[in-house]
């Protein structure tokens, strides 16, 4: 082969060897003659790429035609962007609260207090707060349903007229179950129903239980009813595990007239004293001035014991049942005996003996006419647990044919559950009217929908003489039907109208007696106005005590023991969750619970120093160990939590968690704990005294919890507490006065300033949060979250500290630690005394995260609001990061159309969902700060109001969510700068001379302080100390 | 380049077609019906309302052919009615969510007219977006505009703590303030 060797040139230049070309030869790129071009730099080259494929995109995305589509024909009441607000009434079982519901072109948005209702007297509570959204639950049925399969209203009636006729016609059961109904109306459609069918029964039950009490009164009186109460006229209350102010009879009722009794000032030091007595720290039991821990074993023994000790003041001859040692209880004897007719004694233990003791110690001190009404009993609980028993019973003999479970839930919240769901197989028809697909409904073979009560004509009878209406809100959002008008269709009437049978029930009812010199129209406009009606009251009854105590006391002593050394459990209702009906709503599941801050989570509580012993350890992050618990042949797996004041050897689990079908917000949250309620005293009792058994698995798991730090370390100026005593004799009592130090003297911290303050020429906006009167509840969590439209996170979300809840309530356990020694602070109390304390920003006038921001996102406004402008808005954070109080939250994800908050935020994730949103309220996006604006849009919208009217604003015009919610009436919401408003009576402010608009007006009322007064940043908050009314010495 | 950017998003000038030649010209012009009369919302609340068919009855029952287009558009008023099916307008004034406007504050408290934002809408045949809607041009009119305080006991205080040589404007009582428009 040829050697030849081949050149190849690149080109004829290369081969010339050109000058030009041997110059670049070593490049790898030949420079562009455009570079060196001084007028245009490669940067301006990506610019003007950037700008133009900007602007083409830009240009070619227009903005989206947009549609505005006005009513064919506008309805007169509706008004496009203004609310319209209609009273009606939450009826949730035996739950009930009269509401005045708000509405934005035709949608509930938001529900609120009845301020007409003598019942419930405007106050509120988290589940009733919350019920707007469930409204718009996407679990809900959607239609009727025939077996698996969506059917028509006609072919579903026609299949159940058929079926309920064939059983009566051979003479067959059937059983109409429900929990506790409250409304005259529907018990008549009822009584309508039974006598088409005359076999047909209605069987009433209640997932917390108050049959024992009624049992009790039956014993002591001749009748089964359950009373009033009225705390507002007891100045001594005793309570052996009635957690009153948070899940007993009538919560809401009771904390209002509860903190009637705790509100003090200078001028009026009066307040009542109340003892109380219970083995998990309840809602009631952290606000109780003394608080004992006992065993649910020995509850009836206590009350035996109180009993005795009155008992032997009154002269009357004690029972055969007593217990020694009980820390407290001779002191409330004394007390409760110094004020005679003036005292309530209260207890929540189920059982009709120990009722019956209660109802002596009452009967004793004269409080049956004062503080116990029993003229003017309440319908709350009409639960009958024997009679649930025999259904439970006749149902597994198959004695029974048909079966209605009326907007109830047996095959979950009743401990014979599974006997139920087991038992229908053997009837022929069975209908369930729940809204959702539960456990119960998913067992029937009818599914016959009922609407959501924001949809529903109704009535209901809360308390004897005391009626209310619910009137629809919303036109029914999906193919369901009124289960009153379903059980006429039954019962053979065509075409009922319930809205007409109500009506003319109330025509009838109280109309024709009212003598109210108006027409029909006119009577029947202004009660659904109002939404509560009221007849005369019947006359205080003179109802005498008549129990045998003996016979009591002896069944006390043979169910009850003093000293028990096995493990007890105390099923208890949570106070969020409730009693599991709302379980898939998911405001309920974040809002934490007011004593653990525990959310999205079912727990077991346990002391410190059993979960020592059962080498239990529960770290700051909520990290604990699996536990099993079993009782009563029923065993759960849930993680335990370490719960300072939980008595020991005892265990708390709580009711409504465990759904297995219920949505996908509450579905398999936690163990189902009502198999743990058994019958005591021929009453389904919670307590659970003997074989309990626990044992740590040693599995990890991760509660989410709110707030992780149980004490406040001592810090003086965030919790300022004292006692009754010390407050008589000095208002300054518990007061704490910062100083800071000058070069020559110490100076009170307002005085020193860099900033020359802000002048409030129109109003001044301020607050004032009474730490007596707030229980901590948490009602203001969820009217915050439905005005604002607060994102909900979910539990992972919550470990990670990013909650959006823009107001929170700290939780402060006192500890008993040396105040030096800041590890043993850290440590609350076996048995500790609690704060609860509503945190939210505090509009400072020297805020400090307005400083720190880099583009003045966050400013000051001439009202004294610290806002909030989320569009501008880049999330740098520092403003968070400089909040001394840790109120502004980080929105770390875009929770609205987001598939991952789809389970816990379906108000911004489902088309559904999405109409409880507040439109006044922007839904704020990823990477921006929010915090409480003060409810700024609420502000704005009452001075619109003013300003149109051409009038000054009044007070009490402007309420924010949260006081609106607050039935203790703790936050109250005001201008500042209006002498006579509530607030500045409140706080008793007057203008500082020197400045007269200035932020720093004097504050007169001696229990007013700001939190954190040292650092200077000026609140437009005060808080009013916290005082107890207990001997200054830590009782035992 | 940079005030090309700042037109991003503006759409002063939008004037789309209508499902009906509405004509401004002949109600709100010839005819001269307060503007107030259909958009019943603007002195009441945030939104000024688009009439629904059944305001547009109030004349149409009797007046069934236009100036402009005869039978046919006023008959697409009848067409909604009887089919019970809304008319889709397009919207023209489009602010962002962020942004709350409140129609009752200006025209009912401050006495502004509908044409100082809308323009001469008694000479458009077809409306289109007059103003700018931007931030900027709504602070400028904060700005420069006098409180109007006449009769209306509201603004007493605010009145009394002012300094008295400058006419109170908007600005002067909180009217630039983010949370004013932005919560």
């Amino acid at each position: 082969m040829s050697k030849n060797k081949k050149t190849y040139w690149k080109g004829l230049e290369q081969l010339r060897n050109d000058p030009e070309y041997v110059k670049h030869a070593d490049k790898e790129f030949v420079d562009l003659s455009v570079e060196n071009d001084p007028r245009h730099s490669r940067r301006d080259f990506l610019k003007m790429m950037g700008f133009s494929v900007t602007a083409v995109s830009l240009a070619a995305c227009e903005a989206p035609i947009r549609k505005a589509i006005p009513y064919v024909n506008k309805p007169l009441d509706v008004e496009p962007s203004i609310p319209n607000y209609y009273a009606s009434t939450y009826i949730n079982g035996g739950d009930y609260c009269s509401v005045v519901v708000k509405t934005r072109e035709g949608r509930p948005i938001k529900v609120d207090g009845n301020s007409l209702s003598s019942v419930t007297m405007g106050g509120t509570s988290a589940q009733v707060e919350a019920s707007v959204l469930s409204l718009y639950d996407n679990y809900r049925l959607r239609g009727p349903k025939i077996g698996a399969d969506n059917a028509s209203w006609e072919d579903l009636d026609k299949e159940i007229i058929s079926k309920l006729s064939a059983i009566a016609a051979k003479g067959g059961q059937i059983r109409i179950v429900s929990n506790t109904i409250l409304s005259p109306s529907t018990k008549a459609a009822i009584a309508g129903f039974k006598e088409k069918y005359s076999t047909t029964e209605h069987v009433q039950y209640d997932q917390n239980s108050c049959y024992g009490i009624a049992q009790g009164n039956a014993e002591s009186f001749g009748g089964p009813f359950i009373p009033s109460y009225d705390f507002s006229k007891a100045k001594v209350i005793a309570s052996v595990g009635a957690d009153f102010l948070g899940t007993w009879l009538s919560p809401i009722e009771f904390a209002k007239q509860y903190s009637q009794t705790r509100k003090i000032s200078e001028d009026k030091s009066e307040m009542s004293t109340h003892f109380h007595f219970e083995s998990n720290l309840s809602l009631t039991g952290a606000n109780a001035d003394y608080r004992t821990m006992i065993k649910p074993s020995q509850a009836g023994l206590v009350v035996a014991q109180l009993h005795n000790l009155i008992a032997a003041k009154a002269g009357a001859s004690a029972v055969g049942a007593g217990i020694q040692n009980v820390a407290n209880l001779s002191q409330a004897a004394d007390a409760l005996w110094a004020n005679k007719g003036k005292s309530l004694v209260v207890c929540g233990v189920n059982d009709k003996a120990v009722q019956v003791l209660v109802n002596a110690i009452n009967s004793m001190l004269g409080n049956y006419g004062t503080t116990i009404l029993t003229n003017k009993p309440v319908n709350f609980r009409q639960g009958n647990d024997a009679e649930m028993n025999t259904f439970v019973s006749d149902l597994q003999a198959g004695k029974i044919d048909g079966v209605i479970f009326y907007n109830c839930n047996p095959v979950y919240d009743h401990p014979s559950g599974a006997k139920i769901a087991e038992g229908i197989t053997k009837a022929s028809l069975v209908i369930s009217t729940s809204l959702t697909e539960d456990e119960t409904s998913t067992a029937s073979g009818f599914k016959a929908p009922d609407h959501h009560y924001l949809e529903s004509w109704n009535d209901a009878e809360p308390r004897r003489n005391s009626f209310s209406l619910s009137q629809p809100v919303i036109s029914p959002i999906f193919k369901s039907r009124q289960v009153q008008e379903s059980l006429m269709v039954w019962a053979g009437m065509s075409a009922p109208d319930y809205f007409k049978i109500v009506k003319n029930n109330w025509k009838n009812w109280f109309y024709a007696n009212a003598n109210s010199g108006v027409n029909f129209e006119t009577f029947w406009d202004k009660c659904l106005y109002d939404g509560v009606y009221e007849k005369p009251e019947d006359a205080a009854g003179a109802l005498q005590f008549a129990g045998d105590v003996n016979a009591a006391g002896s069944a006390v002593s043979s169910t009850y023991k003093a000293e028990n050394t096995g493990f007890e459990l105390a099923v208890y209702e949570s106070y969020g969750v409730g009693n599991g009906t709302q379980a898939n709503n998911p405001l309920l599941q974040e809002l934490p619970d007011p004593i653990t801050k525990a959310v999205w989570d079912h727990y077991v509580t346990i002391s410190q120093k059993d979960a020592t012993q059962l080498g239990i350890t529960c770290d700051a992050e909520g990290r604990t160990q699996l536990v099993n618990v079993s009782a009563n042949g029923h065993s759960v797996k849930i993680p335990a939590l370490i719960q300072p004041g939980q008595a020991y050897g005892t265990l708390g689990i709580a009711i409504g968690y465990g759904r297995t079908k219920v949505g996908r917000v509450g579905e398999n949250i936690g163990a189902n704990a009502y198999p743990f309620l058994a019958m005591v005293n021929g009453s389904l009792n919670g307590n659970v005294t003997s074989n309990v058994s626990i044992e740590n698995t040693g599995e990890s798991f991760q509660i989410a919890q709110t707030q992780i730090h149980q004490t406040y370390m001592g810090r003086g100026s965030v919790i300022q507490e004292s006692v009754l005593e010390e407050f008589k004799q000095d208002p300054y009592a518990g007061r704490e006065f910062p100083k800071i130090s000058k070069w020559d003297e110490k100076v009170d911290p307002g005085t020193v300033s860099l900033w020359k303050g802000h002048d409030y020429n129109n109003h001044h906006w301020g607050m004032a949060i009474d730490l007596n009167s707030c229980n901590g509840c948490g009602a203001c969590i969820v009217a915050c979250n439905v005005e604002n439209n607060v994102a909900i996170v979910g539990k992972d979300e919550v470990i990670r500290r990013r909650e959006m809840h823009w107001l929170r309530i700290d939780r402060y356990y006192s500890s008993d630690g040396d105040e030096h020694d800041y590890n043993a602070l850290e440590k609350a109390s076996e048995n500790p005394e609690v704060v609860f304390q509503p945190m939210l920003c505090q509009h400072c006038n020297n805020a400090s995260c307005e400083t720190v921001c880099p583009v003045a996102a966050t400013t000051h406004s001439t009202e004294g609001l610290n806002m909030m402008a989320y569009n501008r808005c880049i999330g740098t954070r520092y403003c968070a990061n400089n909040c001394p109080y840790k109120v502004r939250r980080f929105n770390w994800f875009k929770y609205h159309d987001n598939q991952k908050f789809y389970q816990s935020n379906p108000s911004m994730n489902t088309d559904l969902g999405r109409m409880v949103l507040n439109p006044d309220v922007t839904v704020r996006s990823r990477g921006v700060m929010e915090k409480c604006s003060f409810c700024v849009q609420r502000i704005q919208a009452s001075k619109l109001e003013a300003k149109k009217e051409r009038r000054t604003l009044k007070d009490g015009e402007v309420v924010t969510a949260c006081q609106a919610s607050c039935t203790s009436g703790a936050i109250l919401f005001g201008d500042m700068a209006d002498p006579t408003s509530k607030v500045s009576q409140l706080l008793k402010v007057t203008p500082n001379e020197k400045r007269p608009h200035s932020p720093d007006k004097n504050i007169g009322n001696p229990r007013a302080y700001r939190v954190l007064e040292e650092i200077g940043v000026k609140p437009n908050i005060y808080y009013l100390t916290k005082i107890r009314n207990k001997i200054a010495e830590k009782s035992v | 380049m940079i005030d090309g950017l700042y037109s991003i998003g503006v759409q002063q000038g939008y004037q789309p077609k209508q499902p009906i030649a509405f004509s401004h010209k002949i109600h709100a012009g010839q005819y001269e019906i307060d503007c107030k009369y259909c958009h019943t919302g603007a002195i009441h609340g945030r939104s000024a309302n688009i009439p629904s068919p059944n305001i547009c009855m109030n004349c149409h029952t009797q007046v069934r052919t236009g100036t402009n287009t005869g039978e046919a558009e006023i008959a697409k008023i009848y067409a909604a009615i009887e089919n019970n099916k809304p008319i889709e307008w397009v919207r023209i004034h489009n602010l962002p969510d962020l942004a709350y406007f409140n129609h009752s504050q200006h025209v009912n408290v401050a006495g502004i007219e509908c044409q100082t934002c809308h323009g001469p809408i008694e000479e458009m045949d077809v409306v289109k977006q007059y103003s700018l809607l931007t931030m900027g041009w709504c602070i400028d009119c904060h700005r420069k505009t006098d409180v109007n305080t006449k009769g209306n006991a509201y603004y007493d205080k605010l009145l009394e703590l002012h300094d008295s040589k400058q006419p109170m404007k908007v600005e002067d009582i909180g009217g630039l303030e983010c949370a004013k428009c932005h919560y």
